[in-house]
Formats: structure tokens, C-alpha cells, sequence
């Protein structure tokens, strides 16, 4: 394994998203518990995606804390049992929760994000391959858990639109640090599904 | 930049108590996808798409979630499922 330590180094050909730099959108939310709304742009990452992850309010401000390797996932730590949460989101789905077998998401999947049906299709016919290869299942439990996940994100909005703006940011923002940033969101909401469904 | 794979958000949480045999087995296939990735993106920092797709791979009778952000040259692997003992 190779990590990295890239520091603030300027990527070699900034680009950035529609509109000229980063989205910067969304400034002012509305707290989910709370009701109030709240203004923070210290890090320049989705205060939205941190209010999905329910840990808004941990928000650390402390320049060495958010210049550690650690300071994202230090975001996400449960402030009283050190466990990391589970997306806190509004409440609004675009559907229930599907049964954990391939017809169930394979429909699901059909309605939160259509375009990605070939993949699954494609993924069922290695995992059922490997199955038989490996004379056991769990090629076949890799599939379910996998794309379960993948419907958990999908099916709520805002976790969605939290996910793929943060897999585009972490593809798009003006640094390296930034990328990071956004590509630990990106790992952080996948585990918070995974562990919603398959926990 | 060169390609290279992590575990994101740290090697610590996203292993913890998975077995050193089977994370030996997730090192050598990241280090297949790092490969993979190199000759797929060739420079990374030129890359324009909306973001990679979270895909997974079986390994030594477990699996891994796995993504590729090409921007970074970097495969980051996010979710481990140990085998069933």
C-alpha cells in the first residue's frame, strides 16, 4: 500500500465544476434536529453532506486537527461512544427500503438509479460464476450486500445528492486536499449504507 | 502524482478486526486495480468525468468496496467483509 502525503500542493491543471470553481451551493441548512439554520464555510466541503452524517455540530475548527491525515474521519466519530453514525437525512425516500434479494433491488434499482441496472445484471452473472467456481456462497452475498447498499444511497435524496456531489468534487476541487476531503465522504456514506443494510 | 491505493477514511477503521490473511489478499488485488487504473486513466490529473462508480471484488472468500478517483491517481478502498469463519 501506498499512502500519500500530498499536502496543499495545487493540482497541475485546476479545473473546476460548472459555473467556474467548486460549488459552494449550499451555506446556510437547515439543522435536522435542531430546525435552526446554520452558516459555515471553514472547510469549503458540503455542510449538507455533514448534516446527512449527523455530525454537524462536530464540526472541528482547530487548523491542526483539520490538517491531520485523521481530521475527516474525526468528523464523523460519534461525540459520546466514539461509534460512527448513520446518515441522518430528512426523511424523505424515493421508496422503502427493498428486500435484501437480487428481484427486490434489482427493481429498486430500477427506480433510484436506472442507469446503472447493466452493471447489476453484469455483477449477478459474475457473482452466480463465482459462486459455482468457489463452490460457496458468499460471491452471491457480496452481490446483495454491495448493491443493497448501493439502493440505500439512491433511494434517499439528499444522501444521493450528497454522495455524488462529493464524488465529483473529489474529482474537481481546486486542490489536493480537497479531493481527499470529499473523496473520504464518499467512503464515509458508502460504509454508513453498508452498515445500515448489512450491519 | 503516481497511482496508488489507501484505505480511506483510515487503514485502521476500515480494517479493524478483519483478518491479516485475507487484508494481505485485498493488498494484492488493490495493488492489481492500482495497475488497472494506471493503464486505464494514463494521467489521472486530466481526467474530466462526474466520478467513478463504488465497485466491489471478491477476495479470499470476503470482499472489498473499492472506488478509483482518477483526479488523486488513487484507488481508494473503503469497505472490507471478512470471510465467514
Amino acid at each position: 500500500m501506498a499512502s500519500t502525503a500530498r499536502g496543499q500542493t495545487p493540482l497541475p491543471r485546476p479545473r473546476s465544476g460548472p459555473g467556474g470553481k467548486p460549488s459552494r451551493a449550499v451555506r446556510e441548512i437547515q439543522h435536522p434536529q435542531s430546525g435552526t439554520a446554520q452558516q459555515d464555510d471553514t472547510f469549503g466541503i458540503d455542510d449538507r453532506a455533514l448534516v446527512l452524517l449527523g455530525k454537524r455540530g462536530r464540526l472541528n475548527t482547530d487548523r491542526n486537527e483539520r490538517d491531520s491525515p485523521h481530521w475527516a474521519s474525526n468528523l464523523f466519530e460519534d461525540e459520546r461512544s466514539g461509534a460512527v453514525s448513520q446518515p441522518v437525512h430528512d426523511g424523505s425516500e424515493l421508496i422503502p427500503r427493498p428486500e435484501k434479494t437480487p428481484a427486490a433491488l434489482k427493481a429498486a434499482l430500477a427506480v433510484v438509479a436506472a442507469d446503472r441496472l447493466p452493471e447489476m445484471l453484469e455483477g449477478q452473472t459474475r457473482a452466480m460464476a463465482e459462486a459455482i467456481k468457489s463452490g460457496g456462497i458468499s460471491p452471491l452475498q457480496a452481490f446483495i450486500a454491495h448493491w443493497a447498499a448501493v439502493v440505500e444511497i439512491e433511494r434517499r435524496p439528499d444522501t444521493s445528492e450528497a454522495y455524488h456531489r462529493s464524488n465529483y468534487l473529489a474529482n474537481h476541487s481546486e486542490t489536493i486536499d480537497e479531493c481527499r476531503q470529499h473523496a473520504t465522504i464518499v467512503a464515509e456514506l458508502y460504509r454508513s449504507a453498508f452498515a445500515a443494510v448489512n450491519g | 502524482m503516481s497511482w496508488s491505493w489507501e484505505y480511506l477514511p483510515s487503514e485502521e477503521y476500515v480494517t479493524k478486526g478483519a483478518p491479516t490473511d485475507f487484508l494481505a489478499a485485498v493488498s494484492v488485488k488493490a495493488d492489481e486495480l492500482v495497475r488497472a487504473a494506471e493503464a486505464q486513466y494514463l494521467d489521472g490529473t486530466t481526467y474530466e468525468g462526474a466520478g467513478e462508480a463504488m465497485r466491489y471484488l471478491d477476495v479470499a472468500g470476503g470482499s472489498f468496496a473499492y472506488y478509483v478517483v482518477p483526479r488523486l491517481e488513487l484507488v481508494v478502498v473503503c469497505q472490507v467483509t471478512s470471510p465467514l469463519m
